[in-house]
């Protein structure tokens, strides 16, 4: 795979725009993790941006949670999305011209929020002409939905171009259906009617409880019918293309399907038990959220019984062991999701760091090593040489799972003490105190998984110099695990 | 190899019917769930319309809930409309069809055909690939 291969399948895929979606993906990954670390320094009282109106940790928060959400892992999809499709139904997107639009509309979106969040309300106070504009430039009060609201409707109208560029190859295609256009027709769905629920219903329509209820629901929904039904069909698609055999069971891929579309819609209520909501809406998500565990045992088992037989592709394939350990973290993380909504358990962990643990075992841990393992693939494949250094490919997976694994551990431990110290009525400030050892370690976590990716940035750059044979002759190339195409 | 335990070259295995005895079991597990569930379900329909009705403030409900009937009506009506169209006949035929053209793609990636030249035509062929070593 070390030598250039002529382009031969340009109508099919835009490589050109899946590396360019990767590309942005990661910048917004890495604004997002800057974020994060402010969050993780403000915690342990090193904020270096102390008395920064507009760098305020408030604020910074939010852009940690939406560049990661809407600009590394929307993006990351949309370009896995131009490879996966076109392959998978053998016909090109509806329009190129529409994917790139798309790609300007998707990125103004996203840095609209961003300047939203940490611009809008001190503009909109200091400034006569836009403080009497009727709404707000600043965040929208909804978690996870704090895009401004004046861009909620050209966020949904991008959705709807996705929903139809990609549609369109895909109800060409005559049946039956494999596993993984399945889950990306519903997710095109999904995604839709998610974003317009969470983000239209609370604003507009709604309030208090039932506004609650509503916002329960997007949150989780973001996760369990946006991000879920993309990363598992990618997974459907990528690991058996990479172990060369297909699925263990196609039939149990699709009760993994159609489990999800049925039990999934009523989890979000769980985020809010013991509030106002009526205790059988409460009932209902902790059952459905049971219901879905036992969906996810059937995936796990599907793919672990596909990779039985090839365990040692673990060790010398790099992509599957991004996604295999992205199972593992899947499997971890709704075994969590099991207990925390039950009622005895959620009475100890509620509002502690256990649920940030959480949230980030399923956003990096999950879904960001599953796209980390596919670019980590695609890159070099579409660049047609080899990675630049394997070594650093080594040095990325390990310090970002063994980052992730202790941040999650840590802020997983201190949940359950926090939540002692809660139940215990003991002062707010001794949970605090107990809280900063913690806090300390996550520093540090959070500084590995940061290192993971700048080796990744620089084998990255390093690989596409190499690729326009701009290197010096003296580079090294050693042979990579990473797969070349199937038959190379 | 391919699925552990099977041979996708037999032909019995890909129009594999149930044998009746085998579908009545089928069904009668099928009943088994699917009777107290929907009665579960029912009685839970009721319990929210009582208290939709009964209540003045009861409506904060009914938006989650009619958010989740739509979503999974709509489900039900595709899962018809697929069972219906044939697409769970020969349920794993899909995993070796997509792996025979990526295979495909592969190939011709591989073979060196000029940049930006179409792709022949080509339906799905459903050929099934017994081992690794079949896949060029």
């Amino acid at each position: 795979m070390t030598e250039a291969k002529p382009a031969t399948t340009e109508r099919l895929v835009d490589e050109r725009l899946v590396l360019t979606y990767f590309i942005a993906a990661l910048a917004y990954m890495t604004i997002s993790m800057l974020a994060g670390m402010l969050m993780a320094l403000q915690l342990v009282h090193w904020n270096p941006l102390r008395g920064l109106e507009l760098l305020s940790p408030g604020r910074w928060r939010m852009v940690h949670t939406n560049a990661i959400a809407y600009g590394f892992l929307a993006n990351a999809f949309l370009g896995a999305l131009h490879w996966a499709i076109p392959r998978l139904t053998l016909r090109p997107v509806l329009d190129r011209r529409l994917s790139w639009f798309i790609f300007v509309a998707w990125q103004v979106v996203v840095l609209s929020t961003a300047a939203g969040i940490v611009l809008g309300p001190t503009l909109q106070a200091n400034s006569p002409g836009l403080a009497a504009l009727p709404f707000s430039l600043g965040a929208q009060g909804v978690e996870w939905g704090e895009t401004p609201t004046w861009i909620d409707p050209l966020a949904l109208a991008g959705l709807l171009l996705v929903a139809v560029n990609f549609m369109a190859p895909i109800i060409k295609t005559p049946g039956p259906l494999y596993v993984t256009l399945w889950y990306f027709m519903a997710a095109f769905v999904w995604t839709f009617l998610t974003y317009a629920m969470g983000n239209f219903l609370p604003q507009y329509s709604l309030a208090g409880t039932s506004a609650g209820a509503v916002s329960g629901l997007f949150i989780h929904d973001l996760v369990g019918l946006f991000v879920t039904p993309l990363g598992w069909g990618l997974m459907y698609y990528f690991v058996p293309i990479l172990l060369k055999k297909p699925m263990w069971s196609h039939g149990l891929s699709l009760v993994g399907f159609w489990g999800l579309a049925f039990f999934y819609p009523l989890n979000g209520i769980h985020h809010f038990l013991y509030t106002p909501i009526p205790m059988f809406l409460q009932h209902g998500a902790i059952i459905s959220t049971i219901a879905v565990e036992m969906v996810v045992t059937t995936v796990i088992i599907n793919f672990f019984g596909t990779i039985w037989g090839s365990g040692r592709a673990i060790v010398t394939n790099l992509p599957i062991r991004w996604f295999y350990t992205g199972m593992i973290f899947y499997a971890i993380t709704c075994a969590q999701c099991a207990l925390q909504t039950t009622l005895t358990f959620q009475a100890l962990i509620h509002f502690s760091d256990w649920v940030v643990g959480h949230a980030h075992l399923v956003m990096f841990g999950v879904f960001s090593m599953w796209l980390l393992g596919i670019m980590t693939y695609l890159f070099p494949r579409i660049w047609r040489t080899s990675w630049y250094s394997q070594n650093l490919c080594e040095w990325h997976y390990w310090l970002s799972a063994v980052g992730l694994a202790v941040m999650a551990l840590d802020l997983t431990l201190v949940g359950v003490f926090q939540g002692y110290y809660w139940a215990s009525l003991q002062p707010w400030e001794v949970s605090v105190d107990g809280s900063v050892p913690f806090w300390m370690v996550r520093v540090f976590a959070g500084l590995a998984m940061f290192a993971g990716q700048l080796c990744f940035f620089y084998n990255l750059w390093a690989t596409w110099r190499l690729s326009r044979g701009v290197a010096a002759t003296s580079s090294p190339r050693p042979s990579v695990a990473t797969r070349a195409p199937a038959g190379t | 190899m391919i699925a552990p335990g099977r041979d996708p070259d037999n032909a019995g295995y890909r129009g594999r019917q149930l044998r009746r005895p085998g579908r009545k079991l089928m069904w009668l597990f099928a009943l088994a769930v699917l009777l107290p569930s929907l009665y579960g379900f029912g009685t839970k329909f009721l319990e929210f319309v009582a208290l939709f009705r009964g209540e003045s403030d009861g409506a904060f409900a009914i938006t989650p809930i009619l958010n989740y009937l739509l979503a999974s009506f709509g489900f039900l009506l595709l899962f018809g409309w697929a069972a219906l169209g044939g697409m769970f006949k020969n349920v794993e035929q899909p995993k070796y069809a997509m792996l025979d053209n990526e295979a495909w793609l592969d190939q011709i990636e591989l073979s060196g055909r000029p940049g930006g030249a179409a792709l022949p035509v080509r339906q799905p062929r459903f050929r099934l690939v017994r081992s690794a070593e079949e896949l060029p």
